[in-house]
């Protein structure tokens, strides 16, 4: 995926704060809406911090990649983790909330394997 | 930003304010304060989140924990909260129909209905 903003951080609970602020800052320029903008802050704040639990759970200290693409028609954040964890059921409430709030949401494999990789879009 | 939580005793009903944002970094310290006012036999419980900025899927599983706890002493946890932003969030999940959510902590504190009227299982 291209990207404009790419962030990385250690998967750390106080760090999901910065991402959150960074895809909104990146949305607004965009000229999302401020409707758009409250799901995006909440749909990447769940999805990262389901990256922590998901690195903490399996003791993977590489960090959590946050990929924001704002030049394709639709506005596509990409957070991939190195969790070898596989799709777990833990998880799926933080999924099916961020699946309410995106246009689009897509679950791929990520370098640990299964579920590593949240990609997400809001038509503009 | 950092949570912060303060509660107050009003007649009957234990109003815990919070303010900031509710997270999977912050929400623990909201369910130690919750678990703590529960231990010591408070179990009508009035959480007035008009100064909540964000609130994630880990603040609702703290709250709906909050929930569990003083209905297993057949107590109440209301929430005051006006909030769109915030609304959306019990809105989405179907939270709206476990918690009383009361727009301002004055209708909060006036409910006397009993509250089970949803399941948190």
């Amino acid at each position: 995926m291209a990207h404009t903003v790419a962030l990385s951080f250690q998967p750390a609970a106080e760090h999901v704060r910065t991402a959150r602020l960074v895809a909104v800052a990146v949305a607004r320029r965009a000229g999302l809406d401020e409707i758009r903008l409250d799901e995006v802050r909440l749909a990447v704040g769940e999805v990262c911090a389901r990256a922590v639990r998901r690195c903490q759970q399996t003791a993977v200290l590489a960090p959590v990649l946050v990929e924001i693409d704002d030049v394709s028609p639709a506005f596509e954040v990409r957070v991939t983790d190195g969790a070898a964890l596989g799709d777990d059921e833990d998880e799926q409430i933080a999924l099916a909330l961020v699946r309410g709030l995106a246009d689009a949401v897509g679950v791929l494999d990520g370098p640990g394997g299964l579920g590593g990789v949240v990609r997400m879009s809001w038509d503009r | 930003m950092e949570l912060s939580v303060t509660s107050r005793q009003e007649g009957d009903r234990t109003v815990i304010a919070v303010a900031g944002e509710i997270d999977v970094y912050t929400a623990p310290s909201l369910r130690e304060r919750l678990n703590e006012l529960v231990a010591s036999g408070h179990y009508d419980l009035v959480v007035d989140m008009e100064g909540v900025e964000f609130l994630d899927s880990t603040g609702l599983g703290v709250l709906v924990g909050g929930l569990k706890r003083v209905r297993s002493h057949d107590g109440s946890l209301r929430l005051v909260c006006a909030q769109e932003k915030i609304l959306k969030v019990f809105r989405i999940t179907g939270l709206t129909k476990v918690f009383p959510i009361h727009p301002t902590l004055t209708e909060a504190l006036a409910d006397t209905s009993s509250t089970p009227n949803g399941s948190v299982g």
